[in-house]
């Protein structure tokens, strides 16, 4: 394209964005678009899918919404909120936080904490935000042996008025049952902030995540009847949202790609789904249907030569942080290995790829099936730290079009975390006091903001390597 | 001025053009308004470090921002030619003056094997925020930057409309494949349904189902009517009520914009390092 050409298109985007009403894509008039009605089951472009984060929060809520967990939280909640409004309590709640350091610094035989480095202050949660909550029940549960002291020397010299209740404070067995449901909470937590990062791959997560949660978080004996409670909800809750999807749920497609994506981990690729078995041929079945759609396209295009080219994988040497997906890794280990056995004697003619490491010398002549049926053989070390595109840069030449399939399906997102990101940043551009800047020039902040700060974080990455 | 009376950088100076970019860097990375460069602190801290500068006007920076801007979309128009997927997300979002916004990020795998990410658009979306409009701003910003048959999979959050969108993504997906010919991998994915339709078969023939009631309503709507206007009172009075219906659990997500708690105070630290 000449560089007119390029101008030219530059400028058709600062067309003002209200414009494109009046031009909407010929697609959607007319009802032309009617004709492809009846192969929407089979299109590969334009899938919708919801955020698994979005997700994730609505069954947690479901979670904490149960009676027995309300309760508690709602005690916490009452305390929390005399807290913030009063200072006597505040003050009091100060004084007993210091007395308890006292004591606990005598019994553990060490330096004790000046009162101003301590922590008195409660906070009040956000009940549409799980996060907010799970942080209020943190930190009442960080002062939590202060809080009987200050609020009984609260009342003591506090007069009621008529109508007001006196705040209690939770009982010992609540605060116990408080505490477990932390622990399962901070798991999801945890879980539901690395889904939402940016710069690892993401895809695979919703799929593994649901299983990690379901094994990690099951409930077990030793729980009191409120984690128990709290633990079958938010599991059935997930449980249910993921049938949905499964029996078709708003987009049919959706999940062949969701559980396909796990197959494209070379670290999960035997992944038995909870030996589902239908499930693990949808994945298969729709893993092979995008590998010949971008088969497809790639000859359409014309433009890929032999696909060997390989950078030198610039060996990160760093040591890398243990992270969610490590995590993950180790937890699917050992049935991995089971799995792998079965797929590669299952896998018929591709077996022979087991002797020989990637089923080399038949690059060429070798069929799709018999590929994939190598990738699967491939052993993968399940501790190793290798981030996943780097095993691909590594691999692709070994396998060329199954490497199609992972760049279409690693690159998933699985949340729509980035645009709440650009959302808040737009609040700062669009603030109170610049509300009269508008959309097509807090457009160009946003954007030129946003690649600043991943430019940035790509440059330090690059120093942290070296 | 005070400041006059020493020779000021000719504005081609490297130096003065160093600073000019700088100046740019500072205002985008800080989100701070323009006008700080009529700030008088502002301009005696640059006169104080170096007398001979000269602090750009606030219509040259605005201008300046302007075609950065311009730059950064050429630059990203050119990496997403050689792409064959990416994918999408997006939400919308209300401003505080009032403007209804839509984002368009996108995410793919370069062809050195980096995740990459990147923000197409944040921009207006004018009347309600139907179903159709919502797939028709989707629509539109992929056509702009050439993308229409390489969007992969638009995650959205799971508001009722944006799910009704999707199911009109889905269509006019499935007819771009059609006319590109690429049938038989359509067959392939099929067979992949059909396998898994022994526990739920009859569930996915009904969303097909509704995906179609859906189409012949909006499509008697914009022939009987024309034009966007048209398309969004259908929207609005047919479509999205009969997916709200129709799915249990669609809506749900819609009261909850943001999910920001979850990432700031959720694991802590750990949290933290895991995304940087």
């Amino acid at each position: 394209m000449s560089t007119g050409g390029e101008h030219e298109s530059a400028a058709a985007t600062d067309v003002r964005a209200d414009a494109f009403c009046a031009e909407i894509p010929a697609a959607l008039h007319g009802g032309a678009w009617l004709a492809g009605g009846a192969t929407s089951a089979s299109s590969l472009t334009w899938q919708h899918a919801r955020c698994a984060t979005h997700t994730l929060q609505l069954s947690v809520r479901a979670g904490l919404s149960i009676p027995l967990v309300r309760t508690i939280l709602a005690k916490v909640r009452l305390v929390s909120k005399l807290c913030r409004k009063s200072t006597n309590f505040q003050r009091e709640m100060s004084v007993a936080v210091d007395v308890e350091e006292a004591g606990a610094a005598v019994r553990d035989g060490r330096e004790r904490i000046p009162a101003a480095k301590l922590v008195s202050r409660l906070i009040v949660d956000c009940p549409t935000r799980w996060g907010s909550t799970l942080a209020m029940v943190r930190r009442f549960l960080r002062v939590g042996p202060a809080v009987p002291s200050a609020l009984s020397t609260y009342y003591h010299y506090t007069a009621l008025s008529r109508g007001k209740l006196r705040v209690e404070c939770p009982n010992r067995h609540e605060l116990a049952a408080l505490s477990e449901m932390v622990d399962f909470l901070k798991l999801v937590a945890y879980a539901s902030t690395s889904i939402g990062a940016e710069t690892i791959l993401t895809s695979t997560m919703e799929e593994t995540l649901y299983w990690y949660v379901r094994q990690e978080g099951a409930p077990s004996s030793g729980d009191s009847d409120a984690l128990s409670a709290l633990k079958r909800t938010v599991l059935r809750d997930m449980h249910t949202r993921r049938e949905a999807e499964r029996r078709g749920g708003p987009n049919p497609n959706w999940f062949g790609i969701r559980v396909a994506a796990v197959l494209l981990n070379p670290f999960d690729k035997c992944s038995s789904f909870g030996n589902e078995v239908s499930t693990a041929a949808i994945a298969r079945a729709t893993a092979f249907a995008i590998i010949r759609w971008m088969m497809a396209k790639d000859h359409a295009a014309g433009a890929e030569d032999a696909p060997g080219l390989v950078r030198d994988a610039g060996a990160p040497s760093v040591k890398r942080r243990r992270t969610f997906e490590g995590r993950m890794r180790s937890f699917c280990a050992p049935e991995r290995a089971a799995a792998a056995g079965a797929e590669a004697s299952g896998a018929g003619g591709a077996g022979a790829g087991r002797a020989r490491p990637f089923g080399a010398g038949s690059l060429a002549t070798r069929t799709l099936e018999q590929e994939w049926g190598a990738y699967l053989a491939l052993p993968v070390d399940p501790n190793s730290d290798v981030p996943v595109l780097d095993w691909w840069r590594d691999h692709e030449r070994f396998f060329p079009r199954v490497a199609l399939g992972a760049r279409y399906l690693l690159a998933i997102p699985a949340t729509s975390v980035t645009s709440e990101r650009v959302f808040s940043k737009a609040g700062r551009t669009i603030s109170n006091l610049r509300a009269r800047m508008t959309g097509p020039n807090a457009e160009k902040f946003i954007v030129l903001h946003d690649e600043m700060t991943r430019r940035r974080r790509v440059e330090r990455a690059q120093a942290a390597r070296e | 001025m005070f400041f006059k009376s020493q020779k000021t950088f000719h504005p081609t100076h490297p130096v003065q053009k160093a600073f000019n970019e700088r100046q740019v860097d500072m205002v985008v990375s800080t989100l701070c308004p323009e006008s700080i460069v009529d700030d008088e602190a502002y301009v005696s801290m640059i006169f104080a470090a170096n007398p001979r500068l000269t602090v750009a006007s606030r219509s040259t920076l605005s201008r300046a921002v302007t075609s950065r801007f311009k730059r950064h979309q050429l630059r990203v128009r050119t990496s997403l030619k050689d792409l064959d997927v990416c994918h999408v997300n997006s939400d919308m979002w209300t401003s505080t003056a009032n403007d209804a916004c839509g984002s368009f990020v996108v995410s793919f795998i370069s062809s050195g094997w980096e995740l990459e990410t990147c923000v197409l658009r944040c921009c207006i979306v004018e009347g309600r925020h139907t179903a159709l409009a919502i797939a028709a701003f989707l629509l539109q910003i992929a056509r702009d930057f050439g993308l229409s048959s390489k969007i992969g999979v638009v995650r959205t959050d799971g508001a009722s409309n944006c799910v009704a969108a999707g199911v009109v993504l889905g269509d006019v997906g499935g007819r771009q494949d059609l006319e590109a010919g690429h049938v038989e991998e359509a067959d392939g994915l099929a067979m992949g349904l059909e396998i898994g339709g022994d526990c739920g078969g009859a569930a996915a023939v009904r969303g097909g189902a509704a995906a179609s009631a859906a189409a012949s309503t909006t499509a008697r709507g914009s022939s009987s009517l024309d034009g966007a206007d048209a398309a969004h009172g259908v929207a609005g009075g047919g479509a999205a009520p009969e997916f709200d219906s129709d799915d249990d659990e669609g809506g749900a997500g819609d009261d909850l914009p943001d999910v920001g708690s979850d990432r700031e105070d959720g694991a802590g630290g750990g949290g933290a390092a895991g995304q940087s």
